[in-house]
């Protein structure tokens, strides 16, 4: 028994020195972009962002407003531990290339190569309808396929659609979330470079995903990036997120803003696979709006990152909107997932479904965080609220905080959540069909995230139950 | 649940409350309140559990008027072995508005914790406001932890079967909310405190407008 004993303990301190270094997506180019701020969070580098991309003095004028709100606010008292972040200490901005490019053939080796090694051009080429790719401030590539662009299509950078489709971004850049939303909105709204635009024109039902990758390369850098997309009445689309960083002892800010417009009978689904480094803060504010009919679904995985707060939230704004949000978080050793969702139910007859799965293992922490909030007016709505997590060990943490606001008698409200650790039997039995304790346990937990997983597109699938395995191989202490 | 000797409070809207409570290795506490039978009330209790000890509260909070009503519970379990069982219900009428928030905090050192908290809520009128928040905390591995909030209305169907049983509207839904409450008041074992409380119940619930 002795001997058994150790030997767990070794696997286990190997796995835990694997969990720490295995990070497959922790290379590094050398820093080579054409330029770079000075640090810190100063109205200077604001208006040297705004002469970098030659943007009109309205969009300007936001910045340095939001600026002021960023300073104003102080950090979140809630939720993951932010005090470590040195604002001064960061780039708020790295140009990488001079212009981006439509091929990936057109950029610089070190930066094709990153991407190749990501598989993102092949990836591109089987699964997607189109693909943008962003590193470090700004976007390097955008492409979309012949024949969504004959459909009408807009799919850009926030950049590109302030000086192409101005009547657009002002009519929507900042109307979900404002300036002065928090602190995070409000550094993205003075900060933001890069991200997404997407425009689908009316009954546009777009079949293959887009997809946008984010890379952060440099050492304490910020990246802000800003999506936007609107989804005109009856129209449908598939957005999809990557993102990765190298591991670096200094930590790095990732701070987007995203937000999602569906009109009358459009449907937006929206995709994250987040796999940042273990040293990015990952403090993202994701909202939409839902109008008549509309649906809104958002997919957020969360592996990487030291901490994130993130709380995708739909507000149904029209009559028969949907909200489907489905979360998955996994902490590992040193890192906090801070994530949930937000649903405000505003019309009638709207209804809205959460279920979050978390596991918590290796002293890491999770918690889900969620709001359900229904209005006077919002007659005969339905929530239903499921959350499940999974504790592996004794050093881990889970929380759950639900807060459900309810101002109306016509709605039926359900909330339901459980904690657990992997049950005895069920290891047991597996054990008794001839599986090791960890492939049992590996089996156990991809079973009780399997009902999520298999929302994510395929090549998403396979590697969310690859990185399954990663974490979990050796783990049976 | 083991018969162990237990202590049982009972806290019937005197007002505001703060109190704080621990119940002993191998002890049982049942604390159970009303509020809202009289004036605006809230209640902030905070509850510690040693080894093995057995908790359950009970607790209902009915608005009606203009009443706030508002619960901050904590359960705070730090040893081995302790279960504790909660259950929250509102109902809330004409413009009142209540807030029932619960926390169950599951320290490293209480392995084997078995809990559960449930809050549920029914809306009498269309201006009456509730807020639930059962959050759990939890810092060890080896318990059974859940949580569950349910907020609505009175169903339609339970209104139509009683009425089909010759009973008027606002006497059926009477009925309904006072079973939905009063199935509470059956956890109490000693009659006569039972009886009072029942008492008291359908006098409030009488005036409720439904």
């Amino acid at each position: 028994m002795v001997t058994n004993h150790s030997a767990h303990m070794a696997t286990k301190t190997s796995v835990k020195k694997r969990f720490d270094t295995d990070y497959r997506y922790g290379f590094a180019d050398p820093e080579a972009g054409v330029y770079r701020s000075p640090k810190g969070a100063s109205s200077a580098v604001v208006d040297i962002i705004s002469s970098q991309k030659r943007e009109p003095a309205w969009m300007s004028e936001r910045r340095h407003a939001a600026l002021k709100f960023f300073h104003a606010r102080p950090l979140p008292r809630w939720g993951a531990d932010l005090t470590a972040i040195n604002f001064d200490d960061i780039y708020y901005y790295i140009r990488p290339i001079d212009r981006k490019q439509q091929t990936w053939e057109g950029l610089p080796d070190a930066i094709k190569s990153t991407f190749t090694k990501l598989r993102i051009p092949e990836y591109e080429r089987e699964f997607l309808a189109g693909g943008g790719a962003q590193y470090d401030s700004e976007n390097v590539y955008h492409h979309v396929n012949e024949r969504l662009k004959k459909t009408g299509v807009i799919f850009t950078d926030v950049e590109t659609a302030t000086k192409k489709y101005p009547q657009l971004v002002k009519k929507y850049f900042g109307t979900v979330i404002s300036a002065n939303d928090n602190k995070f909105a409000a550094l993205n709204t003075a900060m933001w470079s890069g991200g997404s635009f997407v425009y689908v024109p009316k009954g546009v039902h777009v079949d293959l995903p887009l997809q946008a990758y984010f890379r952060i390369n440099a050492k304490n850098m910020g990246q802000f990036e800003r999506t936007l997309i609107i989804a005109d009445e009856g129209s449908f689309v598939h957005y999809v997120e990557g993102c990765s960083a190298p591991v670096y002892v200094s930590s790095s800010l990732h701070s987007a803003v995203v937000e999602i417009i569906a009109l009358k009978n459009a449907r937006v689904r929206y995709t994250t696979v987040q796999n940042w480094s273990k040293n990015v803060y990952n403090l993202v504010t994701k909202r939409a709006h839902a109008h008549e009919n509309a649906i809104v679904e958002w997919v957020d995985f969360n592996f990487g990152a030291k901490a994130t707060m993130k709380y995708p939230a739909v507000f149904l704004l029209g009559k028969g909107a949907r909200a489907d949000i489905l979360s998955m978080a996994f902490a590992g050793n040193g890192q906090h997932q801070d994530a949930g969702s937000k649903v405000v139910h505003v019309a009638p007859n709207t209804s809205s479904r959460v279920i979050s799965k978390s596991i918590a293992a290796y002293g890491g922490r999770t918690s889900y965080r969620g709001l359900v909030q229904v209005g006077s007016r919002a007659r005969n709505c339905k929530v239903h609220v499921q959350c499940d997590a999974l504790i592996l060990d004794k050093e881990s943490r889970s929380d759950t905080y639900p807060t459900i606001k309810i101002n109306n008698k016509e709605v039926q409200i359900e909330h339901e959540a459980t904690v657990s650790k992997i049950g005895e039997e069920q290891l047991f039995y597996l054990q008794s069909r001839g599986l090791t304790p960890e492939q049992a346990q590996v089996m156990l937990v991809n079973g009780f995230i399997e009902p999520l997983v298999k929302e994510l597109p395929m090549e998403y699938a396979v590697e969310m139950n690859r990185l399954i395995e990663l974490e979990m191989e050796g783990s049976v202490g | 649940m083991k018969t162990a000797p237990q202590t049982i409070v009972i806290d019937v809207d005197k007002g505001s409350r703060v109190a704080k409570y621990t119940v002993a290795s191998g002890k049982a506490l049942m604390y159970f309140f009303i509020q809202g039978l009289s004036n605006d009330a809230t209640r902030a209790i905070t509850i510690t559990l040693g080894r093995e000890s057995a908790l359950a509260v009970y607790g209902l909070a009915i608005g009606s008027g203009d009443q706030k009503l508002r619960t901050d519970l904590s359960i705070i379990h730090v040893k081995p072995g302790a279960r504790s069982h909660v259950i929250l219900k509102g109902v809330f009428t004409d413009t009142a508005q209540g807030v029932l928030n619960g926390t169950i905090l599951i320290r490293p050192s209480a392995q084997k914790t078995d809990t559960r908290l449930e809050e549920r809520v029914l809306l009498l009128s269309p201006d009456a406001y509730a807020e639930t928040i059962p959050n759990l905390e939890i810092l060890a591995d080896d318990v059974k932890a859940s949580h569950a909030a349910a907020i609505g209305r009175i169903s339609e169907e339970e209104i139509f079967y009683l009425q089909s049983r010759g009973i008027e509207r606002k006497a059926a839904q009477r009925m309904i909310v006072h079973a939905f409450l009063g199935s509470i008041v059956a956890h109490l074992s000693d009659e006569k405190v039972r009886a009072k409380l029942e008492a008291l119940l359908r006098k409030k619930i009488a005036h409720l407008n439904v």
